[in-house]
């Protein structure tokens, strides 16, 4: 028999990463899903591993000649711990009340401390993972340029296993006094909203970080200056941030052969993150079940009893309660249940708007990198490749918002409502199709007319960059619905289920990417101009988005009437 | 009215046989009550009845018009309650109602009529400007409810409609199933609650383990148990239900 708290640990592990253990995992189709959850997490560390790995490396280079290079771990174990707290607490406040079914956990028998702790846990794991990367990187890096004796990764391993342990306590030690307080935060909404913008600011902050000292570490003044004077940021932070401090002085004595030491400041880190994790679970394992007590109370909101007549004849809105084609109404209800839940919106349109932003971030950071690059872009107005790099940019925008390769999962618990209603399967599913265009066709206006407005191409060039952006983020578009049809994730407790976690949008995504990086070699072999390449790829495209348009709706209607709802 | 023939379902996921030849006609101007116990098939019954879910044999009519083989046609002829009001969370109660009177093409002026008429029955005129996820489970009932009248229907098909509704908006729907059926029309739903069904039900149906295994009145029940010599004069429909269910699970024991 499993302990209660043990059971709530799977729980919740269940519910946030939809995690289930081996042994369930029966049948060829699960297993196909694991390799493919396996090679995406493969390719997403290594893809950020590559940028850790350059950063890393460079920081070494600037370092060594001035025999600082043992900074290196230090500045890991701040960016750790600092990036760990920044994602404990996004992650901790949108881990904050799962589902209303979770809420029915505080009728039975579960002491409030173990509630907050399996919460704790679950977050811990997920950020434990980031820990060891970092510093993973950095330890590597460090061990083959300096040569550290065995007993160095093994100290860095465990230092990495106990470093989210303080932020994550301290992130829980102001959140649950903030949410027991702060009654508006109590509801998924703001907490989304709130993650998401945390994030975002993050993820643009971040992109700073990574980006604006790479140019600047050549300078060894400049490196001198910001790395190893007494008032230097690193300094600053590595003294008064106990975490990183002692991870430090436990890898710099390890790193040196030492054996007791690096003990010593291991245990003492670990000992004081699970004193303050503990104290944290104590002290606020009520107040925390009690934040969860009224979380998402609805609060209605009532018409004053003489104006409800008004308000059902239209008045102040005569669209309300007036007829309107079924399509415009199809389309009308997507694009409002996508773009009010919050976890929809972040991680669909908001990426055309996003994606610009970072970029623009780019330019400002980078702009001396960009000045330097300007006679490089003026080649690129003559020939293909202007046309190419800016339809590329937008068919990467129009279609990476997974609204469609998501359409019909995210509509999992109101199929059988939709199918009771005499709505035609084709303009249920064109609706589907026509809301994920309008994104394409903003994204593509956005990232092709952006780039060949930045590139400096002439009216016809960024009209046909435009075309055939649309023509590709159309194709997507029209194979990441075909795809959700085909193998919808119908079960599903939780919205992040349903467009975050879904297979299918990790497919759209990384399969348009893909196809955009094939287009792009295939671009260097083709003997083509502009018209060619307007011809091959956005003709190809439009012509193959046309077939695939004729053949959906007939199989789709098969496919959706099989369906076992 | 509806007509079910020999429908049959069996889930290929867990090769359940949930309905098995089910047949039955609802008359017109009369209020059918589906009785079964829980996982008895009454859900999946009027799913395939309402063209949710495919039969694998039999057919479902409504106003004689197939809805396998004109599923647009045979949907626009009834409204529907399902048996989950949880929906739509994020879309406003007036914008849900648009939504279902686009799709049923309720002309302007009929539908804010119906929604003036049916919202302020059911006391949620008042709340047709908050979001659906605001409400309570009774609340979002009622709105369901609305939505499913707002095309004026002549066959009302309906899953467990009582559950959430408190009694003001139960004797409510009791009223409106009646006078619909007064009225000409045809009225279907299942339920659990017995007093419900014994109360309003001009004839009841009673499906057990996938299979219909009464159709009549209640004195038409009480008469075959008692000719089985099971029921004693005067027994109410739950004595009789047990009874029959358990002669049923006796009898698929057997086979």
């Amino acid at each position: 028999m499993k302990s209660a708290f043990s059971s709530l640990v799977r729980l919740y592990l269940g519910s946030i990463f939809g995690w289930k253990p081996l042994s369930e995992r029966r049948g060829a189709k699960e297993k196909l899903k694991l390799a493919g959850i396996a090679l995406l997490f493969l390719l997403v560390v290594g893809d950020f591993g590559v940028i850790f790995v350059m950063s890393s490396l460079s920081q070494y280079e600037a370092l060594k000649p001035l025999g600082l290079q043992g900074l290196l771990l230090l500045n890991a174990a701040i960016l750790s711990t600092m990036l760990v707290f920044v994602f404990g607490f996004i992650m901790a406040l949108s881990t904050w009340s799962l589902s209303p079914a979770e809420r029915g956990l505080l009728a039975l028998p579960i002491d409030p401390r173990s509630l907050l702790a399996a919460k704790m846990i679950v977050v811990y794991l997920s950020e434990v993972a980031f820990a060891l990367f970092i510093m993973g990187v950095n330890l590597v890096v460090f061990g083959i340029k300096e040569g550290p004796p065995p007993g160095f990764y093994i100290d860095g391993l465990l230092v990495a296993l106990v470093l989210p342990l303080i932020p994550l306590a301290l992130v829980y030690a102001f959140l649950v006094p903030f949410l027991s307080l702060a009654r508006f935060m109590r509801n998924r909404n703001a907490i989304l909203l709130v993650a998401g913008l945390l994030g975002i600011a993050f993820a643009l902050g971040f992109n700073v970080m990574i980006q604006a000292p790479l140019s600047r570490l050549a300078d060894p003044a400049w490196v001198l200056a910001n790395y190893a004077g007494p008032g230097t940021l690193l300094n600053l932070v590595g003294s008064a941030w106990p975490p990183s401090w002692l991870a430090w002085r436990s890898l710099a004595s390890a790193s040196s052969g030492a054996l007791l030491e690096p003990l010593a400041w291991l245990g003492l880190l670990a000992g004081l993150g699970m004193a303050v994790s503990a104290l944290v679970i104590l002290g606020l394992g009520r107040t925390y079940a009690g934040s969860l007590l009224d979380f998402d109370e609805g609060r209605l909101r009532r018409l004053a009893g003489g104006s409800v007549r008004g308000y059902i004849a239209g008045e102040g809105a005569p669209g309300r309660f007036a007829r309107g084609p079924l399509l415009l109404a199809l389309v009308r209800r997507e694009s409002r249940l996508m773009n009010r839940e919050p976890i929809y919106f972040l991680n669909g349109p908001l990426i055309v708007l996003l994606m610009p932003a970072i970029l623009a971030l780019y330019y400002v950071v980078q702009r001396d990198t960009f000045a330097d690059l300007l006679p490089l872009v003026a080649t690129l107005r003559e020939g293909p490749r202007g046309l190419l790099i800016a339809a590329a940019a937008g068919a990467f925008l129009g279609s990476g918002t997974s609204i469609t390769a998501t359409a019909l999962s995210r509509d999992a618990k109101a199929l059988p409502w939709i199918r009771a209603l005499p709505i035609p399967t084709r303009d249920y599913l064109f609706a589907k199709l026509g809301h994920g265009l309008i994104w394409a066709l903003f994204g593509a206006l956005v990232g092709a007319g952006g780039g060949a407005w930045l590139i400096g191409l002439g009216p016809a060039l960024a009209l046909a960059a435009v075309f055939m952006a649309l023509a590709f983020a159309s194709l997507v578009n029209l194979a990441g619905l075909w795809l959700d049809t085909a193998m919808p994730r119908l079960e599903w407790d939780n919205p992040t289920a349903a467009m975050k976690q879904n297979p299918n949008s990790v497919f759209a995504v990384l399969g348009s990417m893909g196809l955009i990086a094939a287009l792009g070699a295939l671009s260097l072999l083709l003997p083509l101009g502009p018209a060619g390449f307007v011809l091959a790829y956005g003709g190809g495209a439009a012509a193959l988005f046309a077939l695939l348009l004729a053949l959906y709706p007939a199989w789709a209607e098969r496919r959706l009437a099989a369906l076992e709802i | 009215m509806l007509s079910l023939d020999n429908l049959t379902k069996t889930y290929s996921r867990t090769g359940t046989k949930a309905v098995d030849s089910v047949s039955l006609e609802v008359r017109d101007g009369e209020i059918f009550g589906f009785l079964g116990p829980n996982g008895a098939g009454k859900t999946t019954t009027i799913k395939m009845l309402t063209g949710v879910l495919r039969p694998d044999a039999g057919d479902a009519r409504i106003e004689g018009v197939s809805i396998g083989a004109q599923p647009l046609r045979a949907k626009a002829l009834f409204g529907s309650v399902g048996d989950n009001p949880e929906l739509w969370n994020r879309l406003k109660a007036h914008e849900y109602l648009d939504f279902i009177a686009d799709v049923y093409r309720v002309p302007t002026a009929e539908r804010r009529e119906r929604i003036a008429s049916l919202a302020g029955r059911f006391a949620i005129a008042d709340v047709l400007a908050s979001s659906i996820g605001s409400f309570s489970r009774g609340m979002k009932q009622k709105l369901c409810i609305v939505g499913s009248l707002l095309h004026d229907p002549r066959n009302w098909i309906l899953d467990e409609p009582m559950v959430g509704l408190d009694p003001q908006a139960a004797y409510d729907l009791k009223e409106l199933m009646r006078a619909r059926a007064d009225s000409g029309r045809c009225v279907f739903f299942s339920t659990h609650v017995l007093e419900v069904a014994e109360r309003v039900c001009d004839r009841i149906g009673v499906i057990a383990k996938g299979r219909l295994i009464f159709v009549g009145t209640l004195e038409e029940l009480r008469g075959r148990q008692g000719a089985a010599g099971q029921a004693q004069g005067g027994e109410d429909l739950e004595s009789l239900f047990l009874e029959l269910v358990e002669d049923a699970e006796t009898a698929g024991a057997a086979r």
